[in-house]
């Protein structure tokens, strides 16, 4: 058994865990629950995904009775050929960009630029070894739809970020399911810019995790131009260095971003 | 004597299939058999770079136009080899078109409100629409009618020209869609409380938009109760669970803060100060 708790600096619960054959072994991350049982050439996954986004809860593969495995859960088995008793459980980012707001809109004169924090939240990975063949992917914790768009028939889906967009780190709460996202926003246009809600593009970006096992992205600029309606997004390489020390690249986009620079319209960034 | 019509056919037939005449005739067919395969394969090639989900119908009635456009070629050439004069034929389908117009005047408008159908694309193959009181997914948009699948999985045609005349509703047009509920509450209601509790159902599901905001229409006070109107939005594909799931969830809610749905009621007051006089029957069995 191996339990631990979100206070412990050093637990992390991904990796490659080898899953003892026909035994049920139960994970916590947060609001996830996660139930997995080996058989000769098949998984069985159990889960359930919650909205709690406090819940700081961090079980690391722990071994149940069938008994302790509720009936509600939600269930899967997959037959994999060449699988063995180990699977590999990977963080990634949402598959939807990730809309979040600031508690009280932004106005970014002419010329000037914003820094501000955005969370944006995990999803589980499951990948059977030694084959690599992905099994299930389910959110860590479930955020809600959103639509981003400038009307009800044009737009895009995406999920409401858990936390307001703000520009003290500090304020940011630490939650194992989220990730953080530094966004500066650059007012290269004529007229002042207003923040009322900014879109992270999550399938585009890289997840990382620091030191202190808190999950980053890479950081974003977005450049707002001359003209005022085009914006340039900058991938960084990584988290800032000063906020994120020691980070490591623990997964790859979901989407090729390219060269690391999207052009968008303004509207699709920030609303 | 029956020999004698018949020899005068035998010898009408010798005269008319000659053996050259015969040679232009399995030509003419030929080339119209080809023509058919021909067109078959144009169309199909013409059609498939254009081919996405969403534009069903723009791809049809491309295939349909160059299908028909390399029929109508390889049957004229057809006939031109058969040995007919296309000017006298072409003179006479004027007269034809009337002729036919008349004859198949329902059969011709069906087939001219199917091409503005697949021009006009009120809705596509896979939508959910409501068309003349039918609500179904769209099958099939055909030369004649459209076929609905309803959700009972009963197919129902409806020609197009009434398609056309008649106001259809396409629910799948656009990807959110909102979820409407007309709530009845009673008068002792504390309506910000109702509010404040409908705001926390939709923001405890996932599937009710962020954004647009749920919204609240007071639509007026009724004989028995003041009626909401309660709006959230969803995903299209969502619509039916998110619409099932806020039942639920209201009326959980509502059990929990004590909010009632009302019965109908009636006040009555008499209009003198004399209590009323309720006479009882002492026979009643």
């Amino acid at each position: 058994m191996n339990a631990s708790t979100a206070a412990d600096e050093e637990a992390r619960w991904f990796g490659d865990y080898s899953v003892g054959d026909r035994q049920i072994t139960f994970w916590a991350i947060g609001p996830l629950r996660l139930w997995l049982e080996h058989r000769p050439l098949e998984w069985w996954i159990g889960w359930q995904t919650g909205r709690e986004v406090d819940d700081q809860s961090l079980i690391v593969a722990r071994e149940i009775a069938l008994d302790d495995m509720p009936e509600t859960v939600e269930r899967r088995r997959f037959a994999v050929q060449g699988a063995t008793d180990r699977i590999r459980l990977a963080p990634r980012l949402a598959d939807r960009p990730v809309v979040s707001r600031p508690r009280i809109p932004v106005q970014v004169l002419a010329g000037e630029q914003v820094t501000v924090f955005v969370s944006t939240p995990l999803w589980l990975e499951l990948r059977a070894l030694p084959v690599d063949r992905r099994l299930l992917e389910v959110p860590v914790v479930r955020a809600h739809d959103t639509w981003f768009g400038p009307n009800t028939r044009s737009g895009g889906v995406a999920y409401a970020s858990f936390t307001r967009a703000r520009v003290d780190l500090e304020s940011m709460p630490r939650l194992l399911s989220l990730a953080l996202t530094q966004v500066t926003v650059e007012n290269h246009g004529r007229d002042d810019l207003l923040i009322e809600r900014l879109s992270i593009p999550a399938p585009e970006l890289s997840l990382f995790i620091d030191r202190d096992n808190r999950f980053w992205t890479q950081s974003l600029t977005v450049r707002r131009d001359t003209t005022g309606n085009l914006a340039a997004v900058r991938l960084a390489n990584g988290p800032p260095a000063t906020l994120a020390p020691e980070s490591e690249l623990i997964a790859a986009p979901r989407h090729n971003p390219g060269r690391g620079v999207l052009r968008r319209a303004l509207d699709a960034l920030l609303g | 004597m029956p020999q004698e019509p018949l020899g005068a056919l035998s010898a009408a037939l010798t005269e008319l299939l000659t053996p050259e005449r015969i040679t232009a005739l399995i030509g003419s067919v030929l080339i119209f058999l080809i023509g058919l395969v021909v067109a078959r394969v144009v169309s199909f090639l013409v059609a498939r770079p254009l081919k996405r989900p969403t534009d069903v119908q723009r791809v049809i009635l491309i295939r349909r136009v160059v299908f028909y456009s390399v029929l109508l070629f390889f049957t004229l050439t057809a006939l031109r080899q058969a040995g007919l004069n296309l000017d006298i034929l072409l003179g006479a389908a004027g007269i034809l078109t009337v002729a036919l117009g008349f004859a198949a005047q329902t059969s011709v408008s069906n087939l001219i409100s199917g091409l503005f159908l697949l021009a006009e694309r009120p809705f596509s193959i896979g939508d959910l629409v409501t068309i003349d009181d039918v609500t179904g997914e769209i099958l099939s948009i055909d030369w004649l009618s459209v076929k609905i699948r309803k959700f009972d999985n009963v197919l129902v045609r409806i020609p197009n020209e009434t398609v056309l005349k008649t106001k259809t509703f396409t629910a799948t047009r656009y990807p959110i869609r909102r979820v409407d509920m007309m709530l009845s509450l009673d008068y002792a209601t504390d309506l910000r409380q109702a509010v404040d509790v409908l705001k926390t159902v939709t923001d405890s599901n996932p599937l009710a938009l962020d954004e647009p905001r749920p919204v609240f229409f007071f639509r007026g006070f009724d004989d028995n109760c003041i009626t909401l109107q309660f709006s959230a939005w969803t995903f299209t594909k969502n619509y039916f669970t998110l619409k099932n799931e806020l039942f639920f969830e209201i009326k959980e809610a509502f059990d929990k803060s004590g909010i009632q749905f009302p019965f109908p009621q009636r006040t009555i007051t008499f209009a003198t100060d004399e209590p009323p006089q309720i006479p009882i029957r002492e026979d009643y069995p």
